[in-house]
């Protein structure tokens, strides 16, 4: 791989007189992508730069857990970038071909900071930064959700980046045709009967809630997607499931995710007394929290479809990687999640 | 309870991963052989849970008739050892016999087939709601008193721990 991504620079640099790849390996819990880190040394004359950078590959189509376009991240870093003052990583280079390095690829900036939200919380030796990063953090997600679409989204491919029918032209169409969506891929993703997946996306349809403008969403917004350091965001990172939607997407996700991943973004916030209410000062949205419940099912559902289906494929031996089995574990702890915002009775005593 | 995938199923994935993903990284020859010894436990237990419990169930019953056809073999032997013997046919050979446990791919079918009834008993309640009718929401509330619980069992058996591997 070295000596590919040194070829593959070399003709991306003409002017470089040597290019030496140091220090490569593999960062591990990327879950969606393979995602390996490395030095570029480059020599120009006689000046040496070190450029340090990600190459962000894209896993067998089989085992794919979202099946994103490399092309699509990059031209969005770059319009993020741009348009916004939100930190994110240079995009150097989207590779299609995938003789190149065996799968479609991008060649990012690696960015400075930690991506260990596990030491924020807990008694962890980032807890002191907690209440900044998490605040920081809440405020660029008001940024990106006020941020102008059109020139997030210049040429729409944001709109419905599946290409599962999504349409954007408003918001009531933007709901249905998601609903449409969620059921429609319920046959295909359900590996077995999961009563509780198939209650929530029909309860979605019957429970619309009132409309908010479409925004980008960042469409995985985690508590493993950012980086950080001295108490600021340094990157907000992972944006290949980005799309138009309701704004609400990401505050479920997050919500979910929180609870998932053991941590506690949303309880960290003190400015204007906690997460949503300061993001509902920058924004004007008014999310209240059954909202945020709501669309973390929602949410659960457009990052859950993907993510079940790849587990499917992987339980009818399309392939045979570890991952995808291992994913079982947080979809059905998701299930609580659903189970709370459908309000299920818990179970009394000696049974129903 | 969620039955796909079987634990046989699992247990596969883990070997195939051991085998492909641990091995070729393993340096110490001893290291090498712990890996190869987990993946012929892990081979035992695929093979054992299936038929565990049937085996079980069957094995009782046949200890049980041994255990009274001894004593009967031995007619009117005396001493202590041979009144031992009786005893223990009297006791543990008098146990009622379990009835016959279905396989686990007849439990696991049947479940299977419920559960995909319970999903579409989903649907039809969904239509009815639409379409206002008043009884559907009691009915809806039925069903989720059935489904909480098993949800609950899930939650418990594939919670490992908190947090997502790798994830920091």
């Amino acid at each position: 791989m070295e000596e590919q991504l040194r070829q593959f620079l070399a003709r991306q640099w003409p002017d470089a007189d040597e290019i030496e790849i140091e220090e490569f390996a593999i960062i591990a819990g990327g879950y969606s992508r393979e995602t390996y880190r490395f030095n570029a040394s480059v020599r120009r004359g006689a000046v040496r730069d070190s450029m340090p950078m990600i190459l962000r590959k894209d896993p067998p189509v089989a085992a794919a857990i979202l099946q994103t376009s490399r092309e699509m991240e990059h031209n969005l870093l770059h319009r993020v970038k741009e348009h916004t003052g939100i930190p994110v990583s240079h995009s150097h280079f989207v590779e299609n071909d995938p003789v190149t390095f065996g799968e479609r690829a991008m060649l990012i900036e690696r960015v400075h900071g930690s991506g260990e939200p596990s030491l924020l919380f807990h008694g962890g030796a980032n807890e002191s930064q907690a209440e900044s990063v998490a605040t920081h953090l809440c405020e660029l997600l008001a940024e990106l959700h006020l941020s102008d679409v059109s020139k997030l989204n210049p040429a729409g491919e944001l709109n419905d980046p599946r290409n599962e029918g999504i349409d954007v032209s408003s918001w009531t169409r933007y709901m249905e045709t998601t609903f449409a969506y969620y059921l429609k891929s319920y046959e295909r993703m359900a590996f077995a009967p999961i009563p509780v997946f198939y209650d929530g996306f029909l309860t979605l349809r019957r429970q619309k809630q009132r409309e908010l403008p479409l925004v980008l969403c960042h469409g995985d917004f985690n508590p493993s997607n950012f980086l950080y350091e001295n108490g600021r965001v340094t990157a907000l990172i992972d944006w290949e499931n980005s799309h138009v939607g309701d704004p609400r997407e990401d505050l479920g996700w997050l919500a979910l995710m929180d609870f998932l991943t053991n941590t506690n973004i949303l309880g960290s916030v003190k400015e204007d007394g906690g997460f949503l209410q300061h993001y509902n000062k920058l924004t004007g949205f008014n999310v209240t929290q059954e909202e945020v419940g709501y669309f973390s099912m929602f949410s659960g559902a457009n990052i859950g479809i993907p993510v079940i289906s790849a587990v499917r494929r992987r339980l009818s031996k399309e392939h045979d990687g570890l991952l995808n089995l291992y994913m079982l574990l947080p979809v059905i702890q998701s299930q609580m999640v659903f189970f709370q915002c459908l309000g299920y009775p818990m179970p009394t005593a000696g049974g129903a | 309870m969620l039955t796909t995938p079987s634990i046989a199923e699992v247990i596969e994935g883990i070997q195939i991963s051991l085998a492909r993903d641990i091995l070729p990284e393993v340096r110490s020859a001893n290291a090498q052989t712990c890996v190869v010894m987990i993946q012929g436990l892990l081979q035992t237990i695929a093979q054992r849970v299936p038929v565990e419990t049937q085996l079980m169930a069957v094995e009782m019953n046949e200890m049980t008739a041994t255990l009274r056809d001894i004593a009967s073999l031995l007619g009117e032997a005396s001493g202590s050892a041979a009144d031992s013997i009786r005893s223990r046919a009297q006791e543990l050979g008098s146990r009622a016999d379990l009835p016959p446990i279905p396989s686990y791919e007849e439990v696991n079918g049947g479940h299977r087939e419920l559960s995909q009834g319970i999903v579409d008993t989903l649907d039809d309640l969904d239509a009815l709601l639409r379409d206002g009718n008043a009884n559907a929401e009691g009915a809806l509330a039925r069903l989720r008193q059935h489904i909480a619980p098993r949800t609950l069992q899930e939650f418990a058996i594939y919670t490992v721990g908190a947090g997502m591997a790798g994830r920091g």
